[in-house]
């Protein structure tokens, strides 16, 4: 039933023509960030720093549009009532949705690798750093991927789900924790140091394009995307009491 | 096998369905008859387990959708009026997605996308691209999704709404045989409909069940005996109690 129900997800994002959309906006953004920004061409790339530094926030952006659709087209075509009126629980739904969606994702991620190809036959390049932000930059789009799940069966309007999935993803991607933990010094009288550090998305993702992660970066981006989807699992049981 | 009792659901201060009690068991054909808003939708949605109930209970052989969700949706096969479909998938692709769902084995499938697509007359097209249909097939594509797992429960809402009169025929044809085994609810507002079909009728009207019975007993609720005057008669009286309370 779960890879029944994937496939079908897949092919619809090809179907409606919004995935080759979305890689090619992806890989413009990605690649304009890389060479004007990260000077791609004028600093030693062995880790392609430049090309992996933007990325959460580049990802931040894409990812809303492949997401929007998830839930809200279903409802717009009717195919909600005969989707829910299926024998599928809410986590077979919930995960083959989102595993649809992270898959498109993922092949966005490898049409970046011709660039590495080609840097890495132009310079010397550190394959294990390249894979260890590869990994993260992955791990770092399943968190993107879920939010904009959640935020799609929350929101059943496309544009507002999109507009909505790019803020919070944003807020995530730079959300600094220092002053909260600041804040809990007031109540408590030794606040873990390591707290504001633990929940950082963007420190963990720094983890892995310096090649230096470890377990809990990688435990880090699974629980957070696991959070995500058990809301997403929650939204769509809300969704059928609602009704 | 479907036991409704005491059914009440309303949407936020508009009662929709007040206090609806039936049962129904296989191998009969129900057609749920009513004016505009009455509530026929309304119904078929939570018979499927698509809208929740507010209050009363709705069983299968016993069992509750919170108690046996995912065992009852099994049993039920559920076609919406407008007959929602995915337009990116041929006929073929759609039926063998439906199938998929459903935990169909190779052989089951075949035989019953044989079976059915040859009943309901869409053999042509199978490897068609579901955009590309008429209204008449899509209909009955719709309907062949719904029958393909071979359910206890066929739940349709407007069976027969947009087809042609010949493709009228051939779904009537389907369904009568369909229903000797099985149990069969549409909901239509077409009296020529629940005529042609229905072996029970349930006259739905200001959210309460006004007939339960036959065609035959239908037509001795009015004067001249036609069916007609019995459904204006049964759903004009309702609007009246309203329009008094």
């Amino acid at each position: 039933m779960w890879t029944v129900l994937y496939k079908k997800e897949l092919s619809g994002f090809f179907y409606n023509r919004s995935a080759y959309f979305v890689i090619f906006v992806y890989l413009v953004l990605s690649l304009l960030a890389a060479f004007f920004f990260g000077l791609y061409f004028v600093v030693d790339n062995p880790a392609m720093r430049s090309y992996f530094a933007f990325q959460p926030q580049i990802l931040a952006v894409v990812i809303p549009a492949v997401t929007m659709r998830v839930w809200s087209e279903e409802a717009k075509n009717g195919t909600l009532e005969v989707l829910l009126t299926f024998p599928l629980s809410d986590a077979t739904l919930v995960t083959a949705k989102f595993a649809a969606a992270l898959t498109l994702t993922a092949l966005m991620l490898c049409f970046s690798l011709p660039l590495a190809f080609s840097t890495a036959a132009i310079v010397p390049v550190d394959g294990m750093n390249i894979a260890s932000a590869y990994l993260g930059t992955f791990l770092a789009a399943a968190a993107l991927t879920a939010l904009g799940c959640a935020v799609s069966v929350a929101v059943p309007l496309p544009a507002a789900s999109y507009l909505i999935s790019v803020l919070l993803g944003w807020a995530l991607v730079g959300l600094n924790f220092s002053p909260l933990v600041s804040a809990l010094s007031s109540y408590l009288p030794n606040p873990p140091f390591y707290l504001a550090d633990a929940l950082n998305f963007s420190s963990r993702y720094q983890a892995f394009l310096n090649g230096c992660f470890s377990v809990d970066s990688i435990l880090y981006f699974i629980s957070l995307t696991g959070m995500l989807l058990i809301f997403n699992g929650m939204a769509t049981a809300e969704k059928r009491r609602e009704r | 096998m479907i036991e409704v009792c005491n059914l009440k659901k309303s949407f936020g201060d508009r009662s929709v369905l007040k206090d609806i009690g039936f049962n129904a068991r296989p191998g009969e054909l129900i057609a749920l008859l009513g004016p505009n808003g009455a509530g026929k939708t309304t119904l078929m949605r939570i018979l499927c387990g698509y809208l929740p109930l507010d209050a009363g209970t709705v069983q299968f052989d016993g069992v509750g959708f919170a108690d046996g969700r995912q065992q009852i949706l099994k049993q039920i096969g559920y076609m919406p009026e407008n007959v929602p479909l995915y337009p990116e998938m041929t006929v073929y692709e759609y039926l063998r997605f439906v199938a998929g769902i459903y935990r169909m084995k190779k052989e089951d499938f075949r035989c019953a996308l044989e079976e059915t697509a040859a009943g309901l007359e869409i053999v042509p097209v199978l490897d068609q691209k579901i955009h590309t249909l008429s209204k008449g097939y899509k209909r009955r594509t719709g309907l062949a999704a719904a029958v393909l797992h071979r359910p206890r429960a066929l739940i349709l809402d407007e069976p027969t709404e947009g087809l042609d009169p010949n493709q009228k025929i051939t779904v009537r044809h389907f369904l009568r045989d369909y229903a000797a085994k099985n149990l069969i609810i549409i909901s239509t507002h077409l009296l020529e409909e629940a005529e042609a079909l229905a072996t029970r009728v349930l006259v739905l009207a200001g959210g309460q069940i006004r007939c339960d019975g036959s065609v035959e007993d239908l037509r001795r609720c009015s004067d001249d005996g036609s069916l007609p005057s019995a459904f204006y008669r049964l759903t004009r009286e309702t609007a009246d109690e309203g329009k008094g309370g």
